[in-house]
């Protein structure tokens, strides 16, 4: 069963940042899309992650359509919305901006651009792992990307959190030249 | 939230995952739909 890796640490995220009727109302909503319960504390704890690293990101995360039907879920009320977001640990406003509205207003990816929200979608699984820990089995498919990334690198899950786990811990940051020798102390990435 | 800026990083298994976007990027120019995610206006 994918659910027997999880424990009651998978799911702190919950009683921490959303008030109960909150939590409760999410819980009917994904009911009545035919969500059980268990699958539906994985997708509301999921967006919780997402929301919480999405500030410090560059405004894009690599999610799947269930995890943005739960942000889409919580934003309809609006309230409980706005104190939620205040609640988190940046306490901003966390805006939503769909992914067919920036392609009308960019215009189609380049390969540049899209070599560059690669990166940018590795750097969210590093930073996952870092914030939280290992991807399980049981929410990979929340994150879609993840599994792309394993089928194409012929990795298991193991083998690819331990690459994360190496990225996340043992990086050493790039230095760059400074540009003129009294910049030196923003020479750093 | 700590965030991990990967470009900036040069441990082994970041360049093996870096590899990886750029690899992609020389195939295909477009992400599988379910992989598309979502964006914040921030």
């Amino acid at each position: 069963m994918i659910f027997d890796s999880l424990n009651e640490s998978d799911f702190q995220l919950i009683p921490r940042y959303l008030s109960k009727p909150y939590y409760f109302y999410l819980l009917e909503k994904l009911k009545q899309s035919g969500v059980l319960t268990e699958e539906a504390n994985l997708r509301i704890n999921e967006c919780l992650k997402m929301l919480l690293v999405i500030l410090n990101s560059k405004g894009t995360a690599p999610i799947s359509k269930a995890i943005d039907d739960v942000w889409h879920l919580m934003i309809l009320e609006t309230r409980e919305y706005e104190k939620f977001c205040l609640s988190l640990p940046e306490a901003r406003f966390i805006h939503h901006r769909s992914v067919v509205f920036e392609r009308i207003e960019k215009g189609p990816a380049t390969k540049e651009s899209f070599s560059n929200s690669l990166k940018e979608k590795l750097s969210w699984f590093v930073s996952y792992y870092k914030n939280f820990g290992a991807f399980k089995e049981a929410v990979l498919d929340f994150w879609p990307l993840t599994k792309e990334i394993m089928k194409d690198k012929k990795l298991t899950l193991d083998e690819f959190n331990a690459l994360l786990k190496s990225a996340a811990f043992d990086h050493s940051v790039r230095r760059t030249l400074a540009p003129k020798e009294d910049n030196l102390s923003s020479s750093f990435s | 939230m700590e965030w991990i800026q990967i470009e900036n990083n040069e441990s082994e298994a970041a360049q093996i995952l870096l590899k990886w976007a750029d690899d992609k990027s020389n195939q295909d120019c477009e992400m599988p739909e379910e992989c598309c995610g979502i964006l914040s206006d921030l």
